[in-house]
């Protein structure tokens, strides 16, 4: 039992990390429909420059305002500057482009941290255990989970109670319409871009004491993101969001349970052997089921 | 041609775009060899009628017989290989190849496979002939080098015509083939189909009078998604009703 | 989006690349320099993957980030095989083309529906699944991956000798330059570029294009198993590395860099991307030797920099500019 609820947290925990790529990514694809590669460089930026600033002063409150503010600005720069000229082009110049920037990031840090590690340490008011369902669970790991929702509640307010968010839903549902009502489309690309900046960047900080901060921590995550916005629809942050608990849910819970699972059905080295391949290959294998069965993915974005 | 099986028939088809009904309950019959028209003002369901007949758009409801085979269903290829010709109100060719090779492409399409890795196309004889038939029908011959990008307006109608030829159908499905061409463009045009019509049965949506009054059978006339009236051209010329709903929106214009 | 002109492999550049090609492990051995030969040996397998990789990019209009996949499947071949005592070359490249022809038919039944950006992430997504099943192959090195201690036995060749070794490549690129070309003009090839060019008129014709588009993946993905085959037999190593995703992003700037609307485009590619590669990581400048330290020690960035200049200028590539200014079609 204590198994179970620890991997569940854990799941959410994931899904919510994930969630906070994939929304802002997903808005990136399904409005500007812009394949960006260079969202883990995002993740990676936020998680540096957070551990830095914690570093320094001490306050992780610190470290969370300047990972988001550093990620937000960067992402208005690089967008103003580069990326809109790749809109009009096609998705492979945007792949190519946005993998070039991708290299350039993980050079730029570094070349500014050095290629060891960096460590930031859990804020000592979260340095402990908590009780959830009788069972000891680290503290900081809630934590995550809880500033995780409270991004999902405030991106929910955002999109449904704002101008900005009613313009970013019409965008995901018809964004040549938006433009051609003379919605200053340009600014609400920026607005989109940089909103889902900061919220890589969040996570990057949020993660950053729990793993090691290095060049090209990004790229794992990314992958799985992208993995989470096909199957939830490319546009949709409903599909983000589910598809985010449902990647965290197998590539945390599952995983684990299909090996404790394989382990009993096999003898010990076979188990051992296998156990972890197809775990590891679970995400992908729903991924192809998913797109066999609904190809724009489970809570697709009904198009105007 | 009446008693004669049709070679087309479709019953009661629907066709519902969320609240809008673009296809209200349409019976039409093509009978073998007899060009019926299809006309109607803008926003009638023209097109979407035709594509519903091409397999491009699934009725909601209703039936599409091709001979004796219900093809309401069928996909795209399947429907083109049994006999089904569709040609394009915006000319859906090939760009970046050769007039040659448009057509080249279409007469391949009618082999039984295209599986067939070293041998170039260019090498037989059976296909480039065929081609080049086909261009000179549709008065392309000079044009066969010529890279599609570069060839006017006209002359993709032209090549569009040609392509959906190439295919040896039973049925051609002509969207507006007189689309955007100029007086002396659509004359030709128009000779082009009389020479052509004799060894097909043609379903012809068009807007241009002179073309649809000198070609047609049959014509019907479609507005807001129904067929309003079918008859002779003599029949529907006089008609008053069409008089109202169609040329008065001629009027607007 | 740039021109679409196929180009035939007829312009005088290629023919010399090629004799330069064939004449370097005879120069190299003159000059007493042989480490020239492995390392044009890698350049051409890696030339071998881009063009195979080009069947679907450049003709099939299909971005596949996610070939890398592949030449992951042709090494392991080797390096699972040889593992278990069975060194048996042509038994190898049966079974990684086996595994290989599977692996495509599979994942390419599922992305060859797809369109644009769906297309993309889910060829990456598999391709790092094959990463990551590889890392998890713990007897076989896992993350770390394998030495091979004995090379594939070809019986007709021995792949020993590096000369040898190289030739063989040598003939495993040019055979399949060779049957590119020609299956441009073939019917396959006219339904590829077709499909790429308008698949609704395609369809319209009536070819179902979806088998079509599949057997081109299998064939591109199969010339990446080769390219993987030999790439084991060169290296001795079967790794994890090898199906990473930025090879395949490696691979498609070098098709890009060459000039993807061409045959003989990704050899030049390759050419250029790996001795840029080289001369960038061994980076030295005199006069300014802390900047040659940047760039030797960063290389990565100046590569991305490059990317992104060459994507938003030169997007023919270097051979397709070639092909223009000869006066080609």
């Amino acid at each position: 039992m204590s198994l179970f609820v620890a991997q569940i947290l854990n799941s959410i925990q994931l899904g919510v990390l994930l969630f906070l790529m994939s929304a802002g990514l997903t808005l990136i694809f399904g409005i500007m429909n812009f394949l960006n590669l260079a969202h883990g460089s995002l993740f990676m930026v936020g998680a540096y420059v957070g551990a830095t600033v914690a570093a320094k002063t001490g306050s992780f409150a610190a470290a969370i305002a300047a990972a988001i503010a550093a990620t937000m600005l960067l992402g208005v720069i690089v967008e103003r500057t580069l990326l809109r000229q790749l809109y009009a082009r096609d998705h492979l110049d945007q792949v190519l482009c946005t993998f070039g920037l991708l290299l350039i990031a993980n050079e730029v840090v570094r070349y500014i941290w050095g290629p060891s590690p960096l460590f930031i340490s859990v804020p000592a008011m979260l340095d402990g255990t908590i009780r959830i369902f009788g069972q000891n669970y680290p503290a900081y790991r809630f934590a995550i989970i809880l500033a995780g929702l409270a991004v999902v509640a405030g991106l929910y307010l955002l999109i449904s109670r704002t101008r900005l968010g009613m313009l970013i839903r019409a965008g995901a549902n018809n964004a040549s319409m938006v433009s051609a009502l003379g919605v200053n489309i340009k600014f609400l690309n920026t607005a989109v871009f940089a909103l889902g900046a900061g919220l890589a960047g969040l996570g990057g900080l949020l993660i950053a004491p729990l793993v090691s901060v290095q060049p090209g921590m990004g790229e794992p995550i990314l992958i799985l993101t992208l993995v989470v916005i096909v199957i939830g629809g490319i546009g949709s942050i409903r599909g983000a969001f589910y598809g985010a608990l449902i990647v965290g849910l197998i590539d945390t819970a599952a995983r684990v349970y299909m090996q404790i699972g394989l382990l009993q059905l096999f003898e010990r080295s076979v188990g051992q052997a296998i156990g972890p391949a197809i775990a590891s290959m679970l995400i992908y294998i729903l991924m192809a089921v998913v797109l066999a069965f609904k190809p724009q993915g489970l809570f697709p974005v009904k198009h105007g | 041609m009446s008693g004669a099986k049709p070679i087309l028939s479709v019953r009661g088809l629907v066709k519902n775009f969320g609240g809008l009904l673009a296809t209200d309950h349409i019976d039409f019959d093509l009978a073998p060899g007899e060009v019926h028209a299809v006309i109607g003002p803008n926003g009638a369901g023209k097109t979407t009628f035709l594509s519903q007949l091409a397999g491009e758009l699934r009725p909601d409801e209703g039936r599409i017989s091709f001979g004796d085979k219900d093809i309401t269903h069928m996909p795209v290829p399947d429907r083109a290989r049994a006999g089904v010709g569709r040609s394009y109100q915006i000319s859906q060719v090939f760009r970046d190849m050769t007039a040659l090779e448009n057509v080249l492409l279409a007469v391949q399409a009618t082999e039984a496979s295209s599986f067939s890795f070293l041998a170039s196309v260019f090498d037989d004889e059976k296909l480039v002939e065929a081609a080049r038939g086909y261009l000179r029908l549709c008065g392309l011959a000079a044009r066969e080098e010529t890279l599609v990008s570069v060839l006017a307006h006209g002359e993709h109608r032209q090549l569009e015509l040609a392509m959906t030829l190439a295919t040896r159908p039973r049925v051609l499905l002509l969207d507006e083939p007189m689309a955007g061409m100029s007086q002396a463009e659509s004359v030709e045009m128009i000779k082009l189909l009389k020479e052509v019509k004799r060894h097909y049965a043609v379903v012809l949506v068009e807007h241009d009078m002179d073309a649809v009054f000198s070609l047609a059978d049959r014509i019907s006339v479609l507005v807001y998604g129904r067929v309003l009236v079918t008859g002779t051209p003599g029949q529907i010329r006089e008609n008053e009703l069409v008089k109202e709903a169609y040329l008065g929106d001629q009027e607007e214009e | 989006m740039a021109k679409l002109e196929i180009r035939r492999l007829n312009t005088w550049v290629a023919g010399l690349i090629i004799l330069l090609l064939a004449a370097v492990p005879v120069v190299a051995t003159a000059i007493g320099a042989p480490f020239y030969i492995a390392q044009y040996s890698r350049i051409m397998i890696y030339a071998l993957a881009a063009v195979g990789l080009n069947l679907v990019l450049g003709f099939g209009g299909m971005t596949s980030l996610g070939h890398a996949l592949y030449i992951g499947i042709g090494a392991y071949s080797v390096g699972i095989l040889e593992f278990h005592g069975l060194t048996n070359g042509w038994l190898q490249l049966l079974a990684a083309l086996a595994v290989g022809g599977v692996f495509a038919l599979a994942i390419g039944a599922v992305v060859v529906r797809l369109k644009g950006m769906t297309f993309i992430m889910i060829t990456l997504a598999f391709a790092q699944m094959g990463y990551f099943l590889a890392i998890t192959l713990r007897t076989y090195g896992g993350e770390d991956g394998r030495a091979i201690g004995t090379r594939s036995q070809m019986y007709l060749f021995d792949f020993s000798n590096p000369i040898v070794l190289y030739y063989v490549i040598f003939a495993c690129l040019a055979g399949t330059l060779w049957w590119v070309n020609r299956s441009i003009t073939s019917r396959f090839g006219m339904v590829i570029r077709g499909s790429k060019s308008n698949e609704r008129r395609m369809l319209a014709l009536g070819f179902p294009t979806f088998r079509y588009k599949l057997v081109a993946y299998v064939i591109s993905a199969q010339v990446c198993v080769v390219a993987g085959f030999l790439l084991a037999n060169l290296t001795q190593y079967a790794s994890p590395s090898f199906m990473q995703w930025i090879v395949s992003a490696e691979l498609i700037i070098m098709v890009i860099l060459g000039g993807m609307f061409t045959v003989f485009g990704p050899v030049v590619g390759a050419l250029a991307f790996l001795l840029l590669e080289e001369w960038l990581s061994n980076f030295r400048s005199a006069t300014f030797p802390a900047f040659g330290e940047l760039v030797n020690e960063h290389w990565l960035a100046v590569l991305g920099v490059f990317v992104i200049v060459v994507v938003l200028t030169a997007r023919n590539g270097v051979y397709g500019y070639v092909c223009r200014r000869g006066g080609g079609q």
